[in-house]
């Protein structure tokens, strides 16, 4: 009997032996396979790989558009400053490459309670138009009655409503490192000048056009990380700030991807320091809304002004692709076709 | 230990001990003599003395000696009966087989044509998955507390009738910890002769100047002249070299879009000896924004500048932490020279853009500043020479 079962155990050793090494070569097996390309796809850890997480938005083609861009800045006048807000609506015609703009300059209204909102005592009120082409830009006259003044403009046509990309697309604003960092919940504070009741946007009035803000993010973080992970937006901010400065950043895209709204602010702290480091009649801005009101698969008329001087008369070659400045007059304001 | 015994303890298949002379009596002796001839057995397979329970087995060669003893050939007859080779499996049994064997074959394969749209099926196909071997997520900036690069900023400008190269280089060399940098601009031109770059002539200006947290530090027209130190303007634009972002990495190059576009070609090269990977891209100038936004932002004094057809070259060197060692915009010259230059006699306009990293380190070199000074009279002072294009 014991003879047996000597015998039997060695020959259980061998079985045994074999089975664990095929369960170490399993183990390693599996550890090594998951390593492979196929390994993580079947583990899952390639999904931001598939080809519709990886997938360009296609650029949405408009045909006109009315954006609304509002800069809060602190100025500096004799000593004091002065909180103002620059409005702008601003109408793009993408097939004559013709925006107009309204400018307008205010103290910025503040929100001293709920649903209150105060208007600083004193006057600061300035307001313009303009008409931008490709060839020239066109500047109203501070008071009524005067002509408007022509000036060529160079052609860098990139930050300008003239730009075919002046309404980026979510994949341009969006890299790869701003989609790993997480957005904070939604908070809309009321924004002096700028309130608003919700992220909802006016819907548009073409049937291929986008209706709303479909997807919103919200982030904050400091300065450093804004212009780098941001860097189309920052180029549009004209903020200076210490680079830990933390800066609040909202942006929204509609169902083709499109920029429908960007919110963009610094404490009005850092920006007061800085325009009184910069000295009188200087501005330092804090705050930074860009709204797409309208867009449009149909073109509207952006007419150009009849009445105007040069600023800088154009050489020979300057494109003409204006009226005449000896055409009779047709209207003296520019006007914005509804 | 258990399954140790499990194991052993399974019974081992018997086998005959093959005698080693006449069989002695070892028990009683049977009363009843075997007759003859033994009849042939009932069934036709023969009966063995043991038949393990998985798999036949043949414990001894059919031709030795244990097949012939008189015993085995009395008791199995394997006389008159041949040897079977190989145990026969019953014709049943061979059908369960045939039936298991295309189960095996068939449920998989079912399986497949019926789920090869599934999103499990394409895991392990790898269907609906992106090839592009470039990552599609950012990657931590290495911890360094010192750097040195040259950015080189080149520019075309008619000058004396002539169309001209400019080099403007900048080489910085910052401690991130000590917030101390030497910047050294340098200068040269060159004439185009037949549409070829000529040999740069330098000398243009040579301009160190030193940095520190509050101020910087400008040189006098000569050596021997004291160096005067100035505040810094007000705002913080002029101090961004002492930002660890200036080395930038892969996700501040190439974005979704350029990922999606696909490079002329991909090589592995060593720049200042550490091992890179190059990406060069081509696109027309007209298609610079739509094919890499996040680039074009940083070159964005180009716009304008060529036709619409100007070839742009864009070429990224990537180390194995992701840090791009080497970043090249090239517009065509030659466009940007017929669109704006020949127009706008005696403008530079830029059109090549490049970056190099000479070495990212944990030990930056100490960078030591003036110590001859005088202090600026006024407290808003001229920026110093920094390139046409930020970093």
């Amino acid at each position: 009997m014991a003879k047996k079962k000597k015998k039997k155990k060695g020959h259980g050793g061998l079985k045994f032996m074999a089975f664990v090494v095929v369960v170490v070569m399993l183990i390693v097996g599996i550890s090594k396979g998951a390593k492979t390309e196929v390994g993580q796809r079947i583990t899952g850890h390639r999904q931001d790989r598939r080809v519709e997480n990886t997938r360009l938005t296609p650029r949405f083609g408009f045909a006109s558009a009315k954006v609304r861009i509002a800069v809060g800045s602190i100025y500096n006048v004799n000593g004091g400053v002065m909180d103002l807000t620059e409005t702008s609506d601003v109408s793009i015609d993408r097939r004559s490459a013709r925006a107009s703009t309204e400018r307008a300059m205010s103290p910025t209204a503040t929100e001293v309670a709920p649903g209150v909102t105060a208007i600083p005592y004193g006057t600061f009120e300035e307001s313009r138009s303009e008409v931008l082409t490709r060839d020239y830009k066109y500047v109203s006259a501070d008071e009524a009655g005067w002509p408007w003044t022509r000036s060529i403009v160079q052609p860098y046509y990139y930050g300008t409503a003239t730009d075919d990309h002046y309404i980026p697309m979510i994949d341009d604003l969006m890299g790869f490192e701003l989609r790993q960092t997480p957005s904070k919940p939604i908070t809309v504070e009321p924004v002096a000048g700028l309130k608003r009741d919700s992220l909802t946007r006016p819907a548009v009035n073409s049937p291929t056009a986008p209706s709303d803000v479909a997807k919103t993010y919200s982030y904050e973080f400091d300065f450093s990380t804004y212009r780098r992970v941001l860097p189309i937006l920052a180029g549009r901010t004209n903020f200076d700030a210490p680079p830990e400065t933390v800066v609040t950043v909202t942006i929204g895209f509609d169902a083709v991807g499109l920029l429908r709204f960007a919110d963009v602010s610094i404490p009005t702290t850092t920006a007061t320091t800085l325009a009184q480091a910069l000295g009188n009649y200087q501005f330092a801005d804090y705050h930074y809304t860009f709204e797409v009101t309208e867009i449009s698969g149909e073109a509207i008329t952006i007419d150009l002004p009849t009445d105007f001087v040069d600023e800088v008369a154009p050489t020979d070659d300057a494109p003409a692709d204006t009226v005449p400045a000896e055409a009779p007059p047709v209207e003296t304001v520019p006007a914005v076709a509804p | 230990m258990r399954l140790v015994d499990e194991i052993t303890e399974r019974p081992a298949p018997q086998t005959l001990p093959a005698p080693s002379g006449p069989r002695a009596p070892t028990g009683p002796v049977p009363l009843i003599v075997p007759p003859a001839s033994i009849p042939p057995p009932a069934t036709s397979a023969p009966v063995l003395p043991y038949l393990p329970a998985v798999q036949p087995k043949i414990v001894a060669p059919v031709t030795s000696q244990v097949a012939t003893t008189p015993f085995a050939e009395a008791t199995l007859n394997l006389a008159s009966k041949p040897a079977p080779a190989a145990v026969a499996t019953p014709p049943k049994r061979k059908r369960r087989r045939l039936i298991a064997l295309a189960v095996v074959v068939l449920v998989p394969l079912t399986l497949a044509i019926v789920l090869r749209d599934s999103a499990f099926v394409e895991r392990i196909t790898g269907k609906g998955y992106d090839t592009n071997p470039l990552p599609t997520h950012s990657f931590d900036r290495p911890v360094f507390t010192g750097a040195e690069y040259t950015i080189t900023t080149q520019l075309i400008a008619i000058t004396d009738g002539l169309p001209t190269n400019y080099w403007e280089t900048e080489h910085d060399l910052v401690d991130y910890t000590a917030s101390t940098a030497k910047s050294t601009g340098d200068g040269a031109h060159a004439s185009i002769v037949g549409g070829t770059i000529g040999t740069p002539q330098g000398g243009l200006h040579t301009l160190p100047v030193y940095f520190d947290p509050q101020s910087v530090y400008l040189p006098g027209t000569t050596e021997s002249e004291p160096w005067t130190r100035k505040p810094y303007q007000p705002g913080w634009r002029s101090r961004r070299i002492f930002s660890t972002d200036s080395i930038v990495m892969f996700q501040d190059v190439i974005d979704p879009t350029l990922r999606n576009e696909v490079p002329t070609s991909v090589q592995s090269e060593t720049r200042h000896d550490i091992p890179v990977t190059t990406y060069s891209y081509t696109f027309a100038f007209a298609d610079f924004y739509e094919s890499a936004p996040s680039l074009f932002e940083r070159f964005r004094v180009v716009d304008g500048n060529a036709g619409a057809d100007a070839v742009v070259n864009v070429t990224v060197s990537l180390d194995d932490h992701w840090v791009v060692r080497y970043l090249d915009v090239d517009v065509d010259y030659h466009s940007v020279l017929e669109h704006r230059a020949k127009s706008d006699v005696g403008v530079q306009y830029p059109y090549r853009y490049t970056m190099d990293v000479i070495k990212v380190t944990d030990k930056p070199d100490p960078v030591d500043l003036p110590t001859n000074t005088v202090e600026a009279t006024t407290t808003t002072t001229t920026p110093p020479t920094l390139p046409v294009v930020t970093p």
